[in-house]
């Protein structure tokens, strides 16, 4: 029988509370591409107040993308992260986290912090894998305009 | 001796007038008493610039915050001025933050701006410009700091070089010294003149909050760190890729190392960046002869004093001599 450390079991609650909120903040309806489960429309309402509510067509996005990779990078670098500091710890917790394909960017991304400069928060995190491919398109990189016309109710 | 004394005394006082210390016939005691006085006053002088250049030079406080702007990430989107103008309570812009008209001229940071973000063509790549955003870049050694004659301006340990405007009385040293042509200066108000510029959101650092740009910016473009973490983060980015970057951290070393550090992917100079700058901070080139001032201010009327009252006396010494003898031919 494994025997679960003070650690282990930390980061087990921690994930679950990140879990939590992440339903709080951000509304999913689920889709199936390739046979694989996977978010289909997000609504990001975490600065809802600041900007309004963006909501973001992860099913379009991954189609056009054709590769979950190109966003989620946690598996194809060279991450700190241990596989239990993102999946939850219990068998089928874990099994259910792998069938999901990848973990929710907030598990590692949440509130920036000055200690730890190289871990970008959530906001810097979603931003840029939106520049990635929306810079040059439309107004996106050449006016501030740019912000309401492709995401934003507000700025 | 009291032969040699009169023989010289009586050579003239004319010949020794502009010949110096050194061949002055000064009586024996008095000559001796007075070079080994001066000698040790110049010591003394000599010493302390030998003792500031022995100063190993300032490289900032040791967790000192800092900001690394990294071009190669900026949309322009001006969230961060947006973001500065709001936290600071600066007067409303003539053009709204979401008008990118702003960017058709070269803006500035002026009294009613701490930060303005410009645009500047693209060699890579036409279609995705670049924007350098300009502000204080908080220099480890300010120049600023050392113009002002009142000491309104503090390099604080957080890293932010802050200023009291109420001590400010217009005389816009800093202005001038600055080698980043920051400091803006407030004309609409005669009587109370005041001197502008980012002061790195230093009352939210002291909270445990973030400066109001790094926290607004959603592109990644602007991280607030510890300056000496910032510096091996923009070192990585550098390293990891190489092809985007130039390999050049700005603010790494000019003008003796700024808190605020930039990487980009297009050189410096086509930014409007000062590329000539020296490596040293401009206190090195005034350091030693400053921190002789006190001590010629202490020794100098010491020296002079003795050497007047050396010559002094001998001159009346030569007077009383000249009457007695006027008085024996009499």
């Amino acid at each position: 029988m494994k025997q679960y450390t003070v650690k282990m079991l930390f980061s087990a609650a921690c994930a679950t509370l990140v879990a939590a909120g992440m339903i709080a903040t951000m509304t999913v309806s689920p889709a199936r591409v390739e046979g694989k489960e996977m978010p289909g429309t997000i609504v990001i309402k975490k600065l809802k107040s600041q900007y309004g509510a963006v909501t973001f067509n992860h099913e379009m996005h991954a189609s056009i993308a054709g590769n979950c990779g190109t966003c989620h990078h946690q598996h194809n670098d060279k991450m700190r992260a241990t596989c239990t500091e993102c999946h939850a710890l219990s068998a089928g917790a874990f099994k259910s986290s792998v069938k999901q394909g990848f973990a929710a960017c907030s598990s590692c991304h949440s509130d920036y912090s000055p200690e730890m400069p190289e871990m970008p928060g959530l906001k810097v995190a979603l931003h840029k894998k939106c520049f990635q491919c929306h810079v040059g398109i439309g107004d996106l990189g050449s006016s501030p305009g740019a912000c309401v016309k492709t995401c934003h109710a507000k700025t | 001796m009291s032969e040699s004394k009169t023989g010289r005394s009586t050579d003239g006082p004319e010949q020794d007038a502009g010949t110096g210390a050194e061949e002055l016939p000064l009586p024996p005691l008095t000559r001796r008493k007075f070079l080994s006085i001066s000698m040790l006053a110049g010591g003394v002088a000599l010493a302390a610039p030998v003792r500031a250049m022995a100063q190993p030079e300032f490289e900032g406080w040791p967790d000192g915050f800092g900001m690394l702007t990294d071009f190669t990430a900026c949309v322009g989107c001006r969230s961060c001025e947006k973001a500065c103008n709001e936290a600071n309570n600066m007067p409303a812009p003539d053009k709204l933050f979401d008008d990118g008209s702003v960017f058709e001229e070269k803006r500035w940071p002026d009294a009613k701006t701490y930060t303005i973000v410009n645009r500047y063509d693209n060699p890579k790549d036409p279609s995705k410009p670049v924007y350098r955003k300009i502000q204080c870049n908080h220099c480890l050694e300010p120049a600023c700091a050392t113009a002002c004659p009142i000491h309104a301006y503090t390099k604080t340990p957080e890293g932010a070089v802050i200023y009291n405007e109420n001590l400010c009385f217009g005389c816009r040293y800093c202005v001038i010294a600055c080698p980043f042509n920051i400091p803006g200066y407030d004309y609409e108000s005669a009587l109370e003149p005041k001197i502008v510029k980012c002061i790195l959101c230093y009352g939210r650092i002291k909270e445990g909050k973030i400066p109001a740009c790094a926290e607004a910016c959603p592109g990644g473009a602007i991280t607030f760190g510890k300056r000496a973490d910032l510096l091996k983060l923009a070192r990585k980015r550098i390293t990891d890729d190489p092809g985007k970057y130039i390999d050049h951290i700005y603010g790494e070393r000019e003008v003796g190392g700024t808190s605020w550090l930039y990487l980009s992917g297009i050189p410096f100079e086509q930014l409007g960046f000062p590329t000539n700058l020296p490596k040293k901070a401009p206190i090195e080139l005034t350091k030693n002869y400053l921190s002789s001032i006190p001590v010629i201010f202490t020794t100098f009327p010491a020296i002079f004093g003795l050497l007047y009252a050396a010559t002094h006396g001998r001159d009346k010494d030569d007077k009383k001599e000249s009457a007695d003898q006027h008085k024996e031919v009499k």
